[in-house]
């Protein structure tokens, strides 16, 4: 009786898994059409509104081109583009296997903290700090 | 006892919360149990904290994929929902996990804005210039 009660609802309830359905689903379809239209030679992409308005990159600058060249196998381009995109994958990946971890403080302000000195840092057009910029 | 679903407490022999209104399971079936101590070099197994969401992974994807300094606002948010139920204020939780929601709802509809204008542009863009030709 006691276990039964004291037992952790399951980590993915049924409107949880139609959350994370519909998300794959539009990652992958997205994902596909990135894969045969190279932000380069594309111009419909929408671009950065914090960066229209204020001319500073955004923590998530450059990732339509990261993200393109990640798909076709680009490593290195990838992490040229924006260094925090694969890392941040990494990250949301871990949280959606175990859903614990999102409730996890360290995880959380080590996050934010990343994200946070990343912002102000690739900002700064000064060498070290230009390589994480877009394109550095 | 503290709701599971807002974290508002409430008296150990409610059958309802009484903010939202969810149900504690049948009370027949929930006699009062006796705490029992756990042997010694054991965890103790705690109650279980209510399940207060604290949307750290929806935060990280809006801050990736929106493009808008909304995701971080909503990663602040997360995270002091993490700190809150660890100091188990369930209901001060609560609060922080509605607002990360929300601010990961703000970064999507901005960005989906931003296609919509970007779209929508294209296509009087178009239009314009077969109309000229």
């Amino acid at each position: 009786m006691s276990k039964e009660e004291n037992r952790t609802p399951s980590a993915f309830p049924p409107r949880k898994r139609l959350i994370a359905a519909a998300v794959f689903a539009v990652a992958a379809a997205g994902a596909a059409f990135l894969y045969f239209h190279p932000p380069g030679e594309f111009k419909f992409y929408p671009g950065c509104l914090f960066f229209k308005l204020t001319g500073l990159y955004c923590p998530a600058c450059g990732n339509t081109r990261a993200l393109y060249r990640l798909l076709h196998g680009d490593l290195p381009g990838s992490l040229h583009m924006n260094p925090m995109l694969v890392p941040l994958l990494l990250l949301a990946a871990l949280l959606f296997c175990k859903p614990e971890l999102s409730r996890s403080r360290a995880v959380g302000w080590t996050a934010f903290w990343v994200v946070a000195a990343f912002w102000v840092l690739r900002n700064i057009p000064v060498f070290p700090f230009t390589l994480l910029a877009p394109g550095g | 006892m503290f709701c599971s679903q807002c974290g508002s407490e409430n008296p150990d022999a409610a059958a309802f919360c009484v903010k939202c209104g969810k149900p504690f399971g049948a009370p027949s079936s929930a006699p009062q149990q006796p705490q029992v101590q756990p042997p010694a070099g054991v965890k103790p197994a705690a109650v279980p904290p209510p399940q207060i969401e604290s949307h750290m992974l929806g935060a990280i994807l809006s801050t990736l994929f929106c493009c808008l300094p909304f995701g971080i606002i909503a990663i602040i948010y997360a995270a002091q929902v993490s700190d809150l139920v660890a100091a188990g204020n369930y209901a001060a939780a609560a609060e922080k996990s509605a607002k990360a929601k929300n601010w990961i709802w703000a970064a999507i509809i901005c960005n989906l804005l931003g296609w919509v204008i970007t779209v929508a542009s294209i296509v009087i863009f178009v239009f314009y210039s077969t109309v000229n030709a």
